[in-house]
């Protein structure tokens, strides 16, 4: 099986380069006083940043250079689209943290495939071109080697490894091996500074003095990687989102929307005749934050007018002094029945099966046949048609 | 005079059941149900099981003065039917 690596070199300043292009060509360093240097540009690294470096000797080497301060949030989000359209092109994707994915193409095609996605990608938001170094091999760190190592930061470029090439190996330091900077530290008082170093020791040596992790590394060394991928399962969520041409806060306008917003999402196919556990409602405010609810349901819905009903008190709540720009339902935590907790008792729970069973049923009839039952209101009444009315089941 | 108490049952969940249509009745020489003729079939009375007055919301613009016949058929049919005595129209209310 081949493992593609897709490795971004430098994606948070790939990011911050897209949002403010004014930076191009300059030294950048993002980071903080807390969490020290995150990233930096190539022409940061020329005058010698590294990661491991603190903020304050960065600046000191590279006095001119301009200090970002990290944004956790943008990141994310720009990396979640990333992986959005790495899996509409092959369905197993291994997230490895921002900036780094492995994904499995098909090895005939995986050209074809990486410039398609190549051609999605282009279409986010601020974002001209990324650059990505891609590396194939039988196992994930041979493709992350072989990403690493393939035309760093110079051009969208293809790179294959086998795992064989000793003399490639020979020239990689152990500093990129997946283990503990106290290992790296004890590696190097061995005298081992590169990978074909630990190839070149017997296996019992070192897995006595590193136990599991020893033995990992020295198959790693000998280009023996059993470590598979273990694809990302990515929730289903039904997003719609209405701008407002014409700017206004009315709470009644907004309702008329938010109706129309949750029906137009319960018309998406992967909604039919599934309940919905979650809500997100996001509204964007002119010159003023987002306001984001998350509205977890008590019990899950099946029905646009049920969720309408459950929203409207919530955009109530919220006091808008300001005009409202766009609103955005997002439905999460979506399943095929209503999953309610079974009772011990018997009859208890033959009528709870029951009630779920009409509601699945409603559900898929769009709620166009509702079930009513007979119940009684006044026994005694002297008129026997007032005795007993047909309520709906389930309320 | 007072309004109706008791308003139109409006909610979409509630749905009224047993709501009185209209019959035609033969009656006897007593004023008593003796055929029933409902959607083109005929039925004979065969007994009135129970008969009550019914005077009530006389204090409305709408006041009810019916009389009430729990009825058996001759296919043994069970049901209650009532006449309107302000406007003297026959009306079925359920089978049983």
């Amino acid at each position: 099986m081949e493992i593609t690596c897709m490795l971004m070199p430098h994606f948070f300043y790939q990011l911050h380069r897209f949002r403010d292009p004014y930076i191009n060509g300059h030294p950048v360093i993002i980071g903080d006083r807390f969490s020290g240097i995150l990233d930096f540009s190539p022409e940061a690294e020329t005058a010698g940043i590294a990661s491991n470096l603190s903020l304050n000797d960065a600046l000191l080497l590279s006095p001119d250079a301009i200090l970002l301060k990290p944004d956790y949030s943008y990141y994310e989000k720009q990396w979640d689209e990333i992986i959005d359209i790495l899996i509409n092109h092959t369905l197993i994707v291994e997230d490895a943290g921002l900036g780094c994915a492995y994904v499995k193409l098909n090895s005939n095609k995986y050209k074809e495939n990486i410039d398609l996605f190549l051609k999605d990608i282009s279409t986010l938001e601020n974002n001209p071109k990324f650059n990505i170094n891609w590396g194939v091999s039988n196992g994930k760190f041979y493709a992350f080697l072989s990403a690493l190592y393939s035309n760093n930061f110079q051009s969208n470029s293809y790179f294959n490894i086998t795992s064989t090439s000793h003399s490639f190996l020979s020239s990689i330091p152990i500093d990129v091996l997946p283990i503990s900077d106290h290992i790296k530290q004890k590696l190097l008082s061995f005298g081992m500074p590169y990978l074909s170093s630990i190839a070149e020791q017997n296996l019992a040596p070192m897995e006595a003095q590193f136990g599991d992790m020893g033995r990992k590394i020295w198959y790693l060394s000998r280009g023996l990687d059993g470590d598979r991928l273990t694809p990302l399962e990515r929730p289903m969520v039904v997003k719609k989102t209405m701008n407002f041409d014409s700017l206004n806060n009315d709470v009644h306008i907004l309702h008329l929307a938010l109706y129309q917003l949750i029906r137009e999402a319960y018309s998406d196919d992967k909604l039919k005749g599934r309940f919905i556990r979650s809500v997100k409602l996001k509204i964007n405010i002119y010159k003023e934050s987002t306001y984001v609810i998350d509205i977890p349901l008590r019990k899950a819905l099946g029905n646009y007018g049920k969720i309408f009903s459950v929203i409207k008190p919530h955009l109530n709540r919220i006091n808008f002094t300001n005009f409202i720009e766009s609103m955005s339902v997002e439905f999460k935590e979506i399943t095929g029945e209503a999953g309610v907790q079974n009772n011990f008792f018997e009859n208890i729970r033959e009528t709870n099966n029951l009630k779920e069973a009409i509601n699945q049923l409603a559900t898929l009839s769009d709620n166009k046949c509702p079930v009513y039952r007979v119940k009684e209101v006044n026994r005694w009444s002297k008129h026997p048609e007032e005795r007993y009315v047909l309520v709906e089941y389930g309320k | 005079m007072v309004e109706a108490s008791r308003g139109e049952i409006r909610s979409s969940r509630i749905r009224q059941i047993n709501k009185p249509r209209s019959i035609s009745i033969i009656e006897d020489k007593y004023r008593n149900p003796s055929f029933l003729e409902y959607k083109g079939n005929k039925w004979k009375i065969l007994k009135i099981e129970d008969y009550w007055l019914v005077k009530d919301r006389w204090w409305t613009e709408q006041p009810i003065y019916r009389s009430y016949y729990k009825v058996i058929t001759v296919h043994q049919n069970i049901l209650v039917i009532y006449r309107d005595l302000l406007t003297n129209v026959w009306y079925k209310v359920n089978w049983y």
